[in-house]
């Protein structure tokens, strides 16, 4: 149980708020880079601001405020131009650092422009996204975390937007133990409702104990499941939360960033950032292209969508409540991981009001050619084989997931322990 | 701490500094151990961080065999 300050304190994003503070320390990815070869130009909402992203026409990204500081148009249908975007409504100009260019119908000789600047933030690509820095100069560096580097890999990456404070989704990250039931006895149910067979899911495996280490990048988890020991790779290795946003999820053969995108007190951003690791034998084309999807969250009946590994997260996380009242809540044990890292972020946002650097702010590039995190190669003793599971996560509603399965053999589809 | 309960809180002050750990500043989590409940404490001034427990009865050590008491 928190008190309501303490709770408000931890959980609020917006500009001058105690969080918000601290997670403008980071950058945030904001979109796939396939998107904007589409269209030019995405409306994007981000720890509170409205916002709009553009790829101009010498192909370079800006981020501007979404509203014309002419009379408010949206930029969000702005007409991308070889120098920056320009507002639709009136043709008024852009840079990237906000600088208004050009207002066409004005005076000649006018200096009004001069005068105009909207707000304006960086903007940098890496592994396919584009990622967002709305804090203080100078800037810290993007990090090179390995999976958004690594050359072995297929990709696909997957996003949702999920009705909830983004402090409760990074608190599942930190909760061990809803494998075994939320993914686990909670699937058995659904399958034995369908007549699949359900023995040996290896998800609902018991937890015999769980572990929690800080690192330089955030939490290490660690379990040991029923027929364990520390020497299986989920205690011995086990997988980190990244300070402040992101869960690094998988085994040795498929590799997920969960990246949770705070866009506003009450909504989250959520990327699946997954990397099918290429076995040697296999062959796939060097311009494989990163596939991009969105993940439904509800049917056509307004129902969480349930019968696969995110969406019972995403039922979850939602049924908290938008913003969940701590005030309330009734913590055990198995919740210590929980607490360890609201201490992290409590800790972390003392540090940014005193305008120190935070954990995972980097500025040393010797440090960031690639991070390499730690991960289980063998999770859930299951034999690497999670991508054989990859109907079962949001990967289903990846648009080449078959095409990828079918470059990685063997091809059973059911993830079951021996 | 049960419904109906929820405004009395057994801890208040830093044991390290005696600074209020009710401050939003600083992090005072309650859990529960059993019948035991539990603090979780980060003072946001001295930076002292524990659990403190609070207890309701205390179980001492047995008398070794043959001791008259």
């Amino acid at each position: 149980m928190l008190s309501k300050v303490q709770n408000e304190r931890l959980t609020r994003v917006g500009p001058g708020t105690p969080a918000g503070r601290l997670l403008r320390n980071y950058w945030f990815p904001v979109a796939a880079v396939s998107e904007l070869t589409k269209r030019p130009t995405k409306k994007v909402r981000l720890l509170g601001e409205d916002l709009v992203l553009y790829r101009d026409r010498a192909g370079r990204y800006g981020l501007l405020a979404e509203r014309c500081p002419h009379r408010s148009a949206t930029l969000a249908y702005g007409i991308a131009e070889n120098e920056g975007l320009r507002c639709m409504y009136h043709g008024w100009l852009f840079d990237q650092q906000g600088r208004c260019l050009e207002q066409p119908n004005e005076p000649e000789d006018s200096t009004f422009k001069d005068r105009i600047k909207t707000t304006a933030y960086r903007v940098e690509e890496l592994g396919g996204l584009l990622f967002a820095y709305l804090g203080p100069e100078p800037a810290p560096l993007l990090p090179r975390y390995d999976l958004f580097i690594r050359q072995e890999a297929i990709r696909t990456i997957g996003v949702a937007v999920v009705p909830a404070n983004w402090l409760q989704i990074m608190e599942n990250s930190l909760d061990p133990t809803h494998l075994e039931w939320l993914h686990g006895r909670y699937f058995e149910q659904l399958w034995q409702l369908e007549g699949r067979d359900v023995r040996n899911w290896a998800f609902s495996k018991h937890h015999l104990k769980i572990g929690f280490d800080l690192f330089e990048y955030g939490i290490i988890k660690r379990r040991v499941l029923v027929g364990q020991t520390e020497e299986n790779d989920d205690w011995a290795i086990g997988h980190p939360v990244i300070f402040p946003n992101m869960l690094r999820v998988g085994d040795g053969a498929l590799h997920t960033f969960q990246i949770r995108v705070p866009m506003d007190d009450t909504h989250t951003y959520h990327v699946w950032y997954s990397c099918f690791i290429k076995p040697e034998h296999v062959q796939v084309p060097d311009d494989y292209p990163i596939s991009f999807y969105t993940v439904p969250i509800q049917d056509e009946n307004g129902q969480y969508i349930t019968d696969y590994v995110d969406g019972q997260d995403i039922m979850a996380w939602a049924s908290q409540g938008e913003i969940t009242d701590r005030s309330i809540e009734h913590l055990g044990t198995t919740d210590k991981g929980i607490i360890l890292y609201r201490k992290l972020v409590q800790q972390e946002i003392a540090k940014a009001e005193r305008g120190e650097d935070t954990m995972c702010m980097l500025r040393d590039p010797a440090k960031n050619q690639c991070i390499e995190l730690p991960q289980e190669r063998d999770k859930y003793s299951a034999h690497a084989s999670m991508f054989k599971a990859a109907r079962e996560w949001n990967t289903r509603y990846a648009p080449n997931l078959e095409e990828i399965l079918n470059f990685l053999t063997p091809r059973e589809t059911s993830l079951a322990v021996e | 701490m049960m419904k109906g309960d929820a405004k009395r809180v057994g801890v208040r002050y830093c044991p390290g500094c005696g600074r209020l750990l009710e401050d939003p500043q600083s992090l005072l989590n309650e859990y529960w151990q059993g019948t035991e409940t539990v603090y979780f404490c980060w003072c946001f001034t001295c930076s002292w961080t524990g659990e403190i427990v609070e207890k309701t009865h205390v179980i001492a050590s047995e008398p070794a065999e043959g001791v008259v008491t």
